[in-house]
């Protein structure tokens, strides 16, 4: 692995732990109850070939680049240290295998084409950041969600930066793939208030697949967050994805694992969308991104009815 | 039923007409008008009198357009959709002059050219001349230019007229009042008065049209609205009383006439000729409608004709008693009213309130049904557009458009003693809003009380896409109106004119809307007290407030700012009481005054300050969003990191940053940027804006006239835009600024970023606060959860202390789809300034403004 100047993790006085965020969503209105802030964390230990984003996978910070925006000017290049950026006829080439991501590129960009994803941030600098919008989550009963990437990749720092916001009397939410080790949970489920849990195929080999690990220990962790703390601390939600989980028998088959789970209330259905062609092409992986189409409105409602048909509440933020 | 379904054809035809017809040009009003003025020259009677006696005779003589189709009867021309023309006030009359005939707008462009050849060539030498022509160019910017087209050809806002009336018009009418109508007095007398600064009025001469319609630029920084009595009068007496009673009223105070000064028995005889007239209008309106009913075959329409008819025996000179009554009275007096001072932005009232007696007892009688009470309203909406309608020079259209919904309506909020008036109606008036889908300002005044259910109704209008609807802080706007002068009472009354502007009904209060541009200010500042725009360099617009180098802190150049500001508040003042003693000598308003009751108690017109409350409003324009990013910039990058000097801001500003990267460069990722809900610069905004809303306030007028700030604006965002060289703030030369009291699309933290940005002004000492907030319909939803979190987004933020919102509900891929096929689009009303308007009949720039604003959205 290529080395990056700001996956340190520890801060200069070492003793608070620094998060990589990549984006915080204000008036986030699908991520839990009333209007949110939503922090996101970059890195994941999945690799779901849908991924809506990508720029979220890597836990170290990343130039991106819109070749919509640049203007040419090359001071981009003359600020690089590694000579990793190049201007031809053809635009600006980014030889990943020296770049560094150290983002003197994006500092000196006149067009405003280069930008840095992630930052590294500490609990404090989140947690005064949500504040921000403390109003809000007051008169419409909302909170601060985190999400990611994988918010649990970064375990130490999302626990702190959770306390830190509980303490201020706000409502905790995370977004998760359910990708984390068995023992968190307690520490995680002292801390917040929601778990928003995605639950994406049940059978294994198509989840391996698909995400690159195997369903087990995630299916297990909902059926052990359900056991320890009820229905009302968890919402399964799964994003549909076309020719991966959207047939009948996959559905039937979420359905009833939330059942056996134990679980009863509101499922979250996300249809996929095409929007993040963008954020493919800004990060230089326009080749991996395969666009899957518009969800039809008339499989979306059978999926609905199939989910009703199980005794499940169903939202959906189309 | 759901309200969005079953809406009438005839009003959807109504509408489509308002929107494809050509509007004509009726010059009825203008020539029964001069034909008085002429016969009483020189007789021994009040001006009050001689107006109040034209106007008699417009409204015994002019015939007006009644339409089979009518349920309610009236019109202020006799063309479905036309305007008249205000001739003695003659604030449009140079657009007729210069833009009828080809031969005419020739000249008039020759002699501008000319002119400002002359100007340009005087002021700087040939070389600047050239180099300021290159300037624009490399900008981008079209220099301003009357085109070719007369005013029947023009792309945007185009005029017919018929070639009989052109020729009285162009030979009679307008060569009679050159130089005698008011606009012109106000001009000639701010000429003798040192009005104007430096070489403002040669630069004015120099383009190749008047910025008369409504305004004098008495600097670049400072303009002078030539507008006066913008109010609500006074609805629910008439309907109360009955016209007949009101006049006896004033016949008994004019009985004892020897106890009378001169002027007040002139006066108090000017409101009996007007009230007097008003009913032969009426009369002759019932006849019209009679004429029509009696060659109508379909029973359907026969009955509806009868009805008017039937109602027009009684009103409005007797009271009123059912709805139907009481809008055909409303609407009468409506049409007097807006045909004494056209063009005026006269407020529809708090219309829920004002009905809900004659609604309810007729739905208690069972005489009328929900749904026919709402397509009374509707109609009502539809047919007020047309008094929106100003005839502007063709240069500013494509800024303008035909409708501006300055008429607007007020529902919802409080009443004088605090409690809630939502009722039945305030529900059938947003429906019929949506359903009619004009562009009216619909304002609705929130408060704690207002219900949970009307707040679902707002979404559910907005979600579909109708934005023709803003909302008041009801709790702050009593506070600021209560700052301004009004009694608790009053205060709690308020209804909007303008564009959100707002006074007490029938208690006057309503000026005109003068304004400052901060960002012309902070201009004359860095060129030590000149002013440069795109046209050239303009000299002594300002006072010396000291070279650019010898500005040894921020704090010492925003001193300067500020005594540039002073000196154009004197220069307002002086305008103001120039405007206004012009206004008490030459043109009163008997018409405004018969509907505002102190008037009667102090024998006084309006205009001499028979009403209870006389303010100007002063906006604060070209924008504060732009000036406080700038005023930041400034502070930080050239006086904290000295990352450049104030003169080389400036030499990039003339370079419009172009070879000056470096400068535009560091001032872009300057953050934060006002509109972020960053605590930093709100505070730095809110102590700035305090400082210039408290200099306003400061000033008194020798005639007791007292100012208030306001931040909107209307459209001159992108007008001025145009003229406007690159501003500190990074903004490029001839880019519009920020609308109203919007950031400057720098805002990338969401609506609530922004709207915390905005409640942390000190907005209880405005009169006027405009928030666009460009909204997917996403971000509002279909499902209940998220229109609650919507509500609570509006509560939040008018609980923090935001003053207004106008949200345009709509994706940007349909606006630019509209933009390309306007035929396809005709329906989609948009925000702009306080301003509803239909979004295809807006000029291009415009168009361009709103669909690179900030678009808020939840993917």
């Amino acid at each position: 692995m290529r080395s990056s100047p700001v996956l340190n993790m520890q801060s200069g006085d070492g003793t608070q732990e620094r998060g990589i965020v990549f984006d915080v969503q204000r008036y986030a209105i699908f991520d839990g109850p009333g209007i949110r802030t939503c922090v996101f964390l970059k890195g994941c230990p999945l690799r779901c070939w849908w991924c809506h984003n990508p720029e979220s996978q890597r836990p170290v910070r990343e130039v991106a680049y819109s070749s919509l925006k640049c203007t040419g000017c090359g001071n981009c290049v003359k600020a690089c240290r590694n000579e990793a950026l190049s201007i031809s006829k053809k635009g600006l080439h980014r030889n990943r295998s020296v770049c560094i991501d150290c983002g003197e590129c994006a500092v000196v960009c006149s067009g405003g084409a280069m930008e840095c994803i992630g930052t590294a941030m500490t609990s404090g600098e989140v947690v005064d950041g949500v504040l921000e919008d403390i109003a809000f989550f007051e008169e419409s009963k909302g909170g601060v969600t985190i999400s990611g990437g994988e918010p649990t990749a970064q375990k130490e720092f999302l626990v702190e930066t959770l306390t830190k916001i509980r303490q201020q009397g706000i409502h905790t939410a995370i977004e998760t793939c359910g990708f984390f080790s068995a023992d968190t949970i307690t520490e995680l489920g002292a801390v917040t208030d929601l778990f928003l849990f995605d639950v994406k195929q049940i059978d294994r080999t198509r989840h391996q697949e698909a995400t690159g690990v195997s369903p087990d220990l995630i299916l297990n962790n909902f059926r052990t967050i359900v056991a320890d703390y009820g229905s009302e601390k968890i919402i399964p939600r799964i994003p549909l994805i076309p020719g991966f989980n959207t047939d009948t028998d996959s559905i039937t088959r979420i359905a009833a694992f939330l059942q056996n789970a134990g679980y009863s209330g509101v499922v979250h259905v996300m249809p996929y969308n095409n929007l993040s062609k963008h954020k493919y092409e800004k990060l230089g992986k326009a080749d991996q991104f395969t666009d899957r189409g518009k969800m039809e409105d008339s499989q979306l409602e059978c999926i609905q009815s199939t989910l009703r048909q199980h005794g499940f509440n169903v939202y959906c933020n189309r | 039923m759901d309200y969005k379904e079953n809406v009438s054809t005839r009003l959807n035809n109504l509408r489509r007409k308002y929107q494809e017809t050509i509007t004509s040009v009726s010059i009825q009003r203008a020539k029964f008008y001069t034909d008085m003025w002429k016969k009483t020259e020189g007789q021994n009677i009040s001006v009050n009198e001689r107006i109040a006696l034209c106007m008699n005779h417009v409204l015994s003589n002019i015939s007006v357009y009644v339409d089979p189709d009518d349920r309610v009867a009236g019109n202020w021309t006799e063309y479905l959709l036309g305007i008249p023309i205000d001739i003695e006030k003659g604030m449009y009359n140079s657009t007729f002059e210069y833009e009828l005939k080809t031969s005419t707008l020739i000249l008039t462009q020759v002699k501008a050219a000319l002119k400002f050849l002359f100007f340009v060539v005087k002021s700087k030498g040939i070389v600047s001349a050239v180099k300021n022509v290159y300037k624009c160019r490399t900008a981008g910017v079209k220099l301003p230019n009357l085109g070719m087209a007369t005013i029947d050809k023009r792309k945007v806002n185009p005029y017919t007229i018929a070639a009989k009336d052109k020729k009285t018009l162009l030979r009679e009418l307008l060569p009679y009042w050159k130089g005698r109508s008011l606009g012109d007095t106000i001009i000639g007398t701010l000429e003798k008065n040192k009005g104007f600064a430096g070489e403002t009025m040669a630069y004015m001469e120099s383009l190749p049209s008047s910025f008369t319609g409504g305004y004098a630029l008495l600097s670049p920084n400072t303009i002078l609205s030539t507008v006066q009595g913008n109010v609500v009068i006074d609805n629910t007496t008439y309907l109360k009383k009955g016209i007949v009673a009101m006049k006896e009223e004033v016949l008994e105070s004019l009985k004892n006439e020897a106890a009378l000064k001169k002027e007040e028995a002139g006066f108090l005889r000017s409101l009996v000729i007007a009230y007097d007239s008003i009913l032969v209008f009426a009369r002759r309106l019932s006849d019209q409608v009679q004429d029509q009913l009696d060659g109508e075959r379909d029973p359907e329409k026969k009955q509806n004709l009868k009805r008017i008819v039937d109602a027009l025996v009684k009103v409005p000179a007797q009271p009123a008693e059912t709805l139907f009554e009481a809008i055909q009275s409303y609407w009468i007096i409506k049409i007097a009213v807006e045909l004494s001072l056209p063009f005026n932005g006269h407020g529809m009232g708090r219309m829920d309130e004002i009905f809900y007696p004659y609604y309810k007892r007729d739905i208690e009688f069972e005489t009328i049904s929900r749904a026919e009470a709402r397509e009374l309203f509707e109609e009502i909406l539809i047919k007020n557009m047309s008094f929106n309608v100003k005839p502007f020079p063709n240069f500013m259209n494509d800024f303008y458009h035909r409708f501006c919904g300055m008429e607007s309506v007020t529902i919802g909020g409080i009443d004088a003693s605090g409690n809630d008036i939502t009722n039945e109606l305030t529900y059938i008036i947003l429906e019929a809003a949506f359903r009619s889908k004009t562009v009216n300002n619909i304002i609705i005044r929130l408060h704690k009380k207002t219900p949970e259910k009307f707040y679902a109704l707002i979404s559910d209008v907005l979600y579909n896409k109708v934005s023709n609807i803003s909302f008041q802080n009801d709790e702050l706007c009593i506070q600021s109106m209560q700052n301004a002068g009004y009694s608790l009472e009053d205060a709690r009354t308020y209804s909007a004119i303008v564009c959100a502007n707002f006074c007490a009904a029938g208690k006057g209060g309503g000026s005109g809307c003068s304004s400052i541009s901060l960002s012309n200010l902070m201009d004359t500042t860095l060129r030590n007290g000149d002013n440069v725009t795109m046209m050239g360099r303009i000299g002594g617009t300002g006072i010396r407030t000291g070279s650019i180098d010898s500005f040894k802190s921020f704090d010492e150049f925003l001193e300067a700012v500020k005594k540039q500001m002073v000196y154009s508040l004197d220069l307002l003042r002086n305008g103001v009481e120039i405007r206004d003693a012009l206004f008490a000598s030459q043109l009163n308003s008997p018409y405004i005054s018969a509907f505002t009751p102190s008037t009667l108690v102090k024998k006084k017109d309006t205009t001499v300050g028979g009403d209870d409350y006389q303010i100007e409003f002063v906006l604060l324009g070209t924008s504060v969003a732009n000036f406080i990013d700038s005023l930041f910039a400034i502070k930080k990058l050239v006086f904290e990191e000295k990352a450049f000097t104030l003169q080389e801001l400036v030499t990039a500003i003339d370079n419009n940053y172009i070879g000056y990267e470096n400068v535009h460069n560091k001032i872009l990722q300057l953050t934060p940027k006002w509109g972020n809900g960053n605590p930093e610069i709100d505070q730095f905004a809110r102590e700035i804006v305090r400082e210039f809303t408290d200099a306003i306030k400061s000033v008194k007028c020798a005639n007791g006239r007292s100012f208030v700030a306001s931040i909107g604006g209307g459209m001159t965002h992108t007008l001025a835009g145009r003229f406007g060289m690159a501003t500190p703030d990074g903004r490029r030369a001839g880019k519009p600024y920020a609308a109203g009291c919007s950031p400057f699309n720098v805002e990338c933290k969401g609506p609530t970023g922004v709207l915390q940005s905005i409640a942390r002004l000190d907005l209880e000492h405005l009169m006027e606060c405009t928030v666009n907030l460009k909204l997917h319909p996403s971000l509002i939803g279909k499902s209940d959860e998220t229109r609650e979190k919507w509500v609570s987004l509006i509560k939040t933020y008018f609980k923090l202390g935001g003053m207004q919102l106008q949200p345009t509900v709509i994706s940007s891929e349909d606006l630019k789809a509209a933009q390309k096929n306007p035929e396809n689009h005709k329906d989609l009303v948009v925000k702009v300034g306080g301003f509803s308007v239909y979004f295809t009949e807006i000029g291009w720039e415009l168009q361009n403004e709103i669909i690179s604003r900030t678009e808020h959205a939840i993917w």
